[in-house]
C-alpha cells in the first residue's frame, strides 16, 4: 500500500531522512517509534507531499506520491502533530470544515461529520470554540477533523502528546477501532507502550534510518535480552558477581546502588536459578522483578541509548 | 466552495469587529460634520451692534434712518448729554453713538456729511455701521435725485432690506466640505482598520503553521485554495465598500446624489479598497500571530491616515511629510477627494488630475498585490 525507497531529506548539513525504506501493507496499524528528531515527522511530512525531499520515491496505493496528487490525497486523513483547527470555528465546524475538503455533498458530509463527533464522544461540546476544550478533547477534537471523511489511509503523528491518560486510552481505543472498520494507520509515537499497545508492526527509527522493523515479537527477538531480572535492596560482594554470569543464559550483570540487573537470554527458569544462587550464598535482598525485553531494550541494545534520552 | 465557506464563516465571527470599526468612523464623520456645520453658520451671521441714537432732526428722513438701522443693530434712543454719552462708550454699554443734528433732511440731500458716529475707542464697529449708513443715504439721495419724495425713497430702501439672494456659487466653493466629503476623507481609516485588521485575522488563522499543513494535505488543490481565499477577499472588500456608501448615502445621501462628482467619489473609494485588500493580504502573508495582527494595523492604519492627510488637512502637512506622503496611496486617495470637494466645474484640468490620483492608486494596487504574490510563492518555496 505505502513503499518508501531510499528517501533522503536534507536540511543543510543536518540528514533528516537517511535512506530510509519502509513498506506497509493495508489494514495494519504501522507504528514509527523513535525519540525526538529521530525523523518521524519529516517522513510523515515527505509522505504527504507537504516536503519535498532530495532523493528516493514514495508511492501510496501503487501511485508515486507528489504535491498535485488529489486522488491519492482523497483518501488520506491525516491527524498532525499539534492541534490543527480554526479557534473560530466551533467543534462542529471544524469537523465540517475539514470534512468539505474532501467530501462535497452537504448530506454526505453533515452525516460523516455526526459520525466523527460519536466517534471521538464530543457530542456534548458541538457548539463550543476549541480555546473551550480541554487538551484532551482538543486532542479528540483534532482526530475527528483528520477522519471525518473516513479515509482509507489514517497518518497519525504523536496524536497523544500532552493527553491526560484517561483521554490517552480513550484515543488509542478509537485508533485500534478505526483499524478495525479497515483503516490502515501510521502512527509515529516516541511513547513505546502506546506503540506497543495497538501497533502490529513498527519501525524503530533514529538519525533519520531505520534500524529495526517487524512485528514487536520479531523487533525483540533481534536482541539478545529475553529476560531482565532486577533484585533491589541487596548486600552482596564483588566476588559473587562472576559467579551470577557463570549461570546458565545469563550474558549481562550489573550491581550498583545495592540493586542488582541480571540479563537473559530468553529461556526459562533463570529467575529460579538466580534466586537459589542468592539463598545459597546466604545474601539478604528486598524486592525481586522479573521483565520481558521491551521497544526500549531493542532501541537500547541496538543504539547503546534509550528511547528518550 | 469549502474553504470559501470557511473564510466567510471567520469572518462572520468577526462581524462585531467590524461593527465597532463602523461605529468609531460613524462618530468620528457624524461629529466632524457638525463641527463643520457650526463653524460655517457662525462665519456668515450678520452682527447687531448696539447703538445709541441722539435725533436732534426728528424730521422724515432721520425716523426713516432710525427705522432702517433697527432691523439691522439693536437701536436705542439717547439725550443729548456729553456725560451720559461717554459713560455709555465707556462702559461699553453701548458700541457706538450716531448724532443726528439739525436740519439733517437738508443737509444730507445737498451732500453734506452731516452725521456724527462716536465709537468705543480700539474697535472697528463704527467703519461696518459707517459703510451700511452710508450705503442707505447714498439710495436715498439716488431715489431723490430721480423725482421720489423722501416717503416713497425711504419706502423703496427699506423693501430692498426684505430682499432675499441666492448664491449661485456651489457651498463647496465658500470653505466648507459637504458632509459626505468628511465621510470620504475618513474612509481610509475605515477601510484600513477593518479591512486588515478582519482580513489580516482570517488570513492569520488559514497560515497557522498546523491547518496549513492539514489543508496542503487535503483533496483540495492548492490554486483553488488560493482562489477560493481571492474571492473571499473581494465579497468581504466589496461588502464592506457597499456598506461605506451607504452609509455615506444614510449621513447626506441627498446632498451626495445631487453632486455631479458622485461617480468620481465612488470610484476613488473603489480604489482605495482594492489598495487596503492588497494591504490586508501581504499583512496576513506575513503575520501568522493574532496578537501580532492587532498591534500591526493600529500604527499602520494611523500613521498612513495621518501622513495621507485623511485626520489633519493637507495645506496643514509640512513640505517634508508631504514628500514622504506621495508614497502612500491614501495621499493619492485623499488628493482626488479633495479635488472633488473643492470643484466646482469640472475643467478637464479637474478631471486630469482626477484620474491621476485615481490611476496612481491604481498602480499602488497592482504593486502591492505583485508583491502579495512574490510573498506568497517565497513562502511556499520555503518548504
Amino acid at each position: 500500500m505505502i513503499k518508501i525507497e531510499n528517501l533522503v531529506k536534507r536540511y543543510g548539513p543536518l540528514v533528516a531522512l537517511d535512506h530510509l525504506n519502509l513498506e506497509i501493507e493495508e489494514g495494519e496499524i504501522f507504528g514509527l517509534l523513535g525519540p525526538n528528531g529521530s525523523g518521524k515527522t519529516t517522513a510523515i511530512s515527505c509522505l504527504l507531499a507537504l516536503l519535498k525531499y532530495d532523493k528516493g520515491n514514495i508511492e501510496v496505493f501503487g501511485k508515486t506520491m507528489t504535491p498535485d496528487n488529489y486522488e491519492v490525497k482523497k483518501q488520506i486523513g491525516v491527524v498532525l502533530q499539534n492541534v490543527a483547527v480554526f479557534d473560530e470555528m466551533s467543534v462542529r465546524e471544524n469537523i465540517d470544515y475539514f470534512c468539505g475538503l474532501y467530501v462535497s455533498g452537504k448530506e454526505k458530509r453533515k452525516a460523516l461529520t455526526e459520525e466523527a463527533i460519536r466517534f471521538v464522544g464530543l457530542e456534548d461540546y458541538t457548539k463550543m470554540r476549541p480555546r473551550q476544550l480541554s487538551g484532551g478533547l482538543l486532542r479528540r477534537l483534532n482526530i475527528a477533523c483528520g477522519i471525518a471523511h473516513q479515509p482509507r489511509l489514517i497518518i497519525m503523528d504523536e496524536p497523544t502528546v500532552a493527553v491526560d491518560p484517561q483521554s490517552r486510552n480513550k484515543i488509542l481505543e478509537g485508533i485500534k477501532e478505526l483499524n478495525r472498520k479497515g483503516a490502515t494507520i501510521i502512527y509515529t509515537s516516541h511513547y513505546m507502550e502506546e506503540v506497543e499497545q495497538i501497533c502490529s508492526r513498527i519501525a524503530i527509527l533514529d538519525h533519520g534510518r531505520c534500524i529495526a522493523q517487524g512485528t514487536k515479537e520479531e523487533l525483540k527477538s533481534m536482541i539478545k535480552t529475553g529476560e531482565k531480572i532486577t533484585v533491589e535492596g541487596i548486600l552482596m560482594e564483588e566476588e559473587n558477581l562472576p559467579d551470577i554470569r557463570n549461570l546458565p543464559h545469563v550474558f549481562d550483570v550489573t550491581y550498583e546502588n545495592q540493586e542488582l540487573t541480571v540479563r537473559c537470554s530468553g529461556a526459562k527458569h533463570n529467575l529460579v536459578r538466580v534466586l537459589n544462587y542468592l539463598q545459597e550464598k546466604d545474601i539478604a535482598f528486598g524486592r525481586v522483578f522479573s521483565e520481558l525485553p521491551t521497544l526500549n531494550d531493542v532501541f537500547l541494545e541496538i543504539t547503546g541509548k534509550e528511547l528518550r534520552d | 466552495m469549502t474553504v470559501f465557506k470557511g473564510y466567510m464563516r471567520i469572518t462572520k465571527r468577526l462581524l462585531g469587529m467590524i461593527l465597532m470599526y463602523v461605529v468609531i468612523f460613524t462618530g468620528v464623520t457624524v461629529s466632524m460634520q457638525f463641527v463643520a456645520r457650526g463653524t460655517e453658520s457662525s462665519a456668515y451671521r450678520a452682527e447687531r451692534l448696539d447703538i445709541a441714537v441722539v435725533d436732534e432732526d426728528g424730521g422724515a428722513l432721520a425716523k426713516g434712518l432710525v427705522s432702517w438701522l433697527s432691523e439691522k443693530h439693536n437701536v436705542t434712543g439717547m439725550e443729548k448729554n456729553e456725560e451720559v454719552m461717554q459713560e455709555a462708550l465707556y462702559y461699553e454699554t453701548v458700541d457706538l453713538i450716531l448724532q443726528i443734528p439739525e436740519n439733517f433732511e437738508e443737509k444730507c440731500l445737498s451732500g453734506e456729511n452731516a452725521l456724527s458716529l462716536t465709537k468705543v475707542p480700539g474697535t472697528y464697529n463704527a467703519v461696518y455701521a459707517s459703510a451700511q449708513i452710508n450705503t442707505f443715504l447714498n439710495q436715498v439721495r439716488t431715489y431723490r435725485a430721480a423725482g421720489y419724495t423722501i416717503s416713497e425713497a425711504l419706502e423703496k430702501c427699506q423693501s430692498q432690506n426684505d430682499s432675499q439672494v441666492n448664491m449661485l456659487a456651489d457651498s463647496k466653493a465658500k470653505n466648507g466640505m459637504q458632509s459626505y466629503g468628511y465621510a470620504f476623507r475618513f474612509m481610509p481609516y475605515l477601510f484600513l482598520t477593518a479591512l486588515c485588521y478582519v482580513l489580516g485575522l482570517i488570513l492569520a488563522s488559514f497560515r497557522k503553521k498546523e491547518v496549513k499543513n492539514r489543508m496542503m494535505a487535503s483533496a483540495v488543490s492548492l490554486r483553488r485554495q488560493n482562489g477560493e481565499g481571492i474571492l473571499a477577499f473581494l465579497v468581504v472588500g466589496t461588502a464592506m465598500w457597499l456598506f461605506s456608501i451607504l452609509l455615506i448615502l444614510c449621513i447626506d445621501g441627498k446632498s451626495f446624489l445631487a453632486d455631479p462628482n458622485k461617480w468620481y467619489y465612488i470610484g476613488n473609494t473603489l480604489l482605495l479598497m482594492l489598495v487596503c485588500l492588497a494591504i490586508a493580504f501581504i499583512l496576513g502573508l506575513l503575520v501568522s500571530k493574532p496578537s501580532v495582527v492587532n498591534s500591526i494595523v493600529t500604527p499602520l492604519s494611523l500613521g498612513m491616515c495621518f501622513l495621507g492627510g485623511a485626520f489633519v488637512q493637507m495645506s496643514l502637512l509640512g513640505e517634508n511629510v508631504l514628500r514622504v506622503s506621495q508614497f502612500l496611496p491614501v495621499y493619492w486617495y485623499e488628493v482626488v477627494n479633495d479635488t472633488l470637494s473643492n470643484c466646482v466645474s469640472m475643467t478637464d484640468g479637474v478631471r486630469m488630475s482626477i484620474y491621476k490620483g485615481m490611476g496612481i492608486q491604481l498602480l499602488f494596487a497592482l504593486a502591492l498585490i505583485g508583491i502579495a504574490m512574490a510573498v506568497s510563492k517565497m513562502k511556499q518555496q520555503d518548504r
